[in-house]
């Protein structure tokens, strides 16, 4: 990174950051990011699993420190994130099959998602049902997206979000 | 490209082009996208027309052909002609658009491709360019086309090509 004063944020201070310059786009924004987190169709726990994949995939360091608040995820199972973060998630039997398809569907989302196939899509279909589907790739655009904006979006805009 | 549609749609169809895409399967998200979308377009500090370039330089990156084909009239209201649209690519900063405009993309660009390696010239210019508030609707206009492309894609039933088509905004 070449700017002067990095202030890298993060998928949850990105509320902050944005809230008082975005004004009412910002409160819609985050009316949307709450309802991801909160509807029924695909479980905060596996949509946390999925955010710390799509951090390592952009090499979102500050990303991956961080836990999400308790009002919008109760916390991840401490083993679960362990194993997440260690890269063995693959082989590691402690992570459910409906975790471990929906994980395996966010790997290829966010490297290329024109490299779906029907048959990862099948695999969450199989756990999570049609709109378990439409749910997983609408939370994990919105992921991505706060991630993306976290690591740059803080050497824009004045700290805090104050105007001036 | 051009698989069936990985996902249903709802069952009633309402006329309104969101509501009865798959997207109306998840009801709890359907209206925060939905208010979210009419916010961008009516009530954004940048205008229409500048939201359409993030947009469809964002489609363009990710090869949504939907997202690609679409022109909103309230862009070509405020301005925005096809011969701008065109030079939209990946040469964009050799074109003949204004520097507001090659700035705007440049601000897609580092977000859509590099988003962890803020230029500080770059920063420095669309900090002089754009106020916070201009910069902030940029960013969740620009994040949330994104999204909506890749969910496009993700959703699969692409076909290879469409026709450039006139929208309105679904509000």
């Amino acid at each position: 990174m070449s700017g002067t004063s990095p202030s890298p944020l993060d998928s949850f201070s990105l509320t902050a950051a944005l809230g008082r310059p975005g004004g009412e786009l910002a409160r819609r924004h985050e009316v949307l990011w709450h309802s991801l987190w909160q509807q029924p169709h695909v479980s905060a726990q596996i949509l946390e699993l999925c955010r710390l994949r799509l951090a390592q995939l952009h090499g979102a360091t500050r990303e991956l420190a961080v836990e999400p608040p308790a009002g919008l995820c109760a916390g991840l199972d401490a083993g679960k994130r362990a194993i997440l973060l260690s890269g063995n998630w693959t082989r590691d039997a402690r992570l459910s099959a409906a975790e471990r398809a929906a994980l395996e569907f966010a790997e290829v989302y966010g490297q290329d998602p024109g490299a779906i196939t029907d048959e990862l899509a099948a695999a969450v279909k199989a756990h999570f049902s049609d709109a378990g589907l439409v749910a997983l790739i609408e939370a994990l655009g919105v992921i991505d997206g706060r991630i993306r904006l976290g690591m740059m979006i803080g050497e824009l805009l004045p700290p805090g979000g104050s105007h001036g | 490209m051009a698989e069936g549609l990985r996902a249903g749609t709802p069952e009633h169809k309402s006329g309104h082009v969101i509501r009865d895409s798959s997207l109306g399967l998840v009801p709890e998200t359907l209206q925060p996208v939905i208010d979210l979308q009419a916010a961008m377009w009516h009530q954004a500090s940048i205008g229409p027309a500048v939201m359409e370039m993030l947009r469809l330089r964002s489609a363009r990156t990710v090869n949504c052909v939907f997202c690609k084909s679409v022109r909103y009239d309230i862009a070509l209201a405020d301005g925005l002609t096809e011969d701008k649209v065109e030079q939209i690519d990946d040469d964009f900063a050799a074109s003949a658009l204004s520097a507001r405009e090659k700035l705007v993309l440049a601000f897609a660009d580092l977000y859509l491709r590099t988003p962890g390696e803020v230029d500080a010239a770059l920063g420095v210019r669309l900090r002089r360019e754009f106020t916070p508030e201009q910069l902030a609707h940029m960013a969740i206009g620009l994040t949330t086309f994104h999204a909506l492309s890749r969910c496009a894609v993700s959703l699969g039933g692409m076909p290879e090509s469409l026709p450039v088509t006139q929208m309105s905004v679904a509000v």
